[in-house]
């Protein structure tokens, strides 16, 4: 950013890593700051003239001229652990900064090494030689839509598993809670395993309920799971994913047309690929 | 015996009482707007806290010195 002929440099944020580490090296340097200061403010009170107006007087109040020597060793121990204190949380937090932007490099380093590994050989993209020099947002916005360019997704096969007896499948929720609840359930199933409940309310309109689960399977290499993490990327990208393409053909498959309302519930990935599919649903008519 | 000298340390005191409980303050305020959330930083404000009380007790007794000091050069100025 730049304006009246100077630069300023705009970093941090509302919230991430970048925001953090400002944070507590800032807090970090008013703690040192603070605890040198108060020190060196004591030492100027002049404690050795005090000392001696205190000798050729003492005479007049000896009790008196003795609290106050006590008070005054008193308080300068305690200013002396005060900074001390200070000077240690000050280190505290630069030692959490530093170990901050670690992780922060480490995570996104191997993340990126084994997404990089799993790319075709001769992939458009070098993003491992990249990663130590990628940004937060880099990370999150233009390292997926590069890499759902060249991740393999393939296509999705429909399983029917049948009525779902169940809790989840027989009673028709009646709060958000039930729903949480229900999707909750759903999620312990297995991997690309979603439901389709028909609910018919007191209008006697059909409607629709589809849970759709997280990633089941963290493994960057290219596996059968529709869940993957390699789904993760391409539905952050914002394109179509196999997960997606199962969700409309089970609701086809269940009768579902462009005339019934859907209610699209998905937990971390599956809400990722519920947003991508409403849209997808919305901008083709179905 | 001269409480001159007594009576001006009383008054740099009263000095190092305002300046303490000023970085209390400012400390307690940038402690606040930390942004970090975490079981870490949850012990962290904890300790902080404990140095912003302690910046603040350290004032109090700064001022009660002051006034200690006062009272003993009254004494001196009043003692024949």
């Amino acid at each position: 950013m730049s304006g009246s002929g100077s630069t300023v440099v705009v970093t941090g944020g509302a919230d991430g890593i970048a925001a953090h580490v400002e944070d507590f090296l800032g807090l970090a340097a008013l703690l040192r700051t603070t605890g040198t200061a108060v020190d060196d403010e004591l030492a100027a009170l002049g404690a050795a003239s005090l000392d001696w107006a205190l000798l050729t007087t003492e005479t007049a109040d000896p009790a008196g001229a003795a609290a106050i020597r006590a008070d005054l060793a008193t308080l300068i121990a305690g200013v002396h652990a005060v900074a001390t204190r200070l000077a240690f949380l000050g280190f505290e937090l630069v030692t959490a900064a530093v170990s901050y932007r670690a992780t922060e490099q480490q995570v996104g380093a191997s993340f990126l090494h084994r997404l990089g590994a799993a790319l075709r050989p001769g992939g458009s993209v070098n993003l491992v030689a990249a990663a130590a020099h990628l940004s937060e947002g880099e990370l999150l916005y233009t390292v997926p839509r590069e890499l759902a360019c060249v991740l393999p997704d393939g296509r999705p096969v429909l399983h029917d598993l049948g009525s779902d007896d169940s809790v989840a499948g027989v009673l028709p929720p009646r709060a958000l809670s039930d729903l949480i609840v229900d999707l909750s359930a759903r999620n312990q199933g297995r991997p690309g395993e979603i439901s389709v409940s028909v609910v018919v309310g007191s209008d006697g309109r059909r409607r629709a309920i589809v849970d759709i689960p997280g990633t089941k399977s963290w493994n960057p290499a290219p596996v059968t799971d529709v869940t993957s993490v390699g789904t993760d990327v391409i539905a952050i990208a914002g394109r179509s994913t196999s997960y997606e393409r199962g969700i409309f053909a089970a609701l086809d498959d269940a009768g579902i047309g462009p005339d019934t309302d859907v209610l699209l519930v998905g937990h971390s990935e599956g809400g990722i690929v519920a947003v991508d599919a409403a849209r997808d649903a919305a901008s083709s008519g179905r | 015996m001269d409480a001159t000298e007594l009576f001006a340390s009383a008054g740099r005191l009263d000095g190092y009482d305002e300046v303490l409980r000023a970085r209390a303050r400012l400390v307690a305020l940038h402690g606040e707007q930390l942004r970090w959330r975490s079981p870490a930083a949850i012990r962290f404000r904890a300790e902080l806290d404990e140095v912003v009380a302690d910046l603040t007790l350290a004032a109090t007794g700064t001022a009660a010195l002051a006034d200690r000091i006062r009272i003993h050069a009254g004494r001196v100025a009043d003692s024949p």
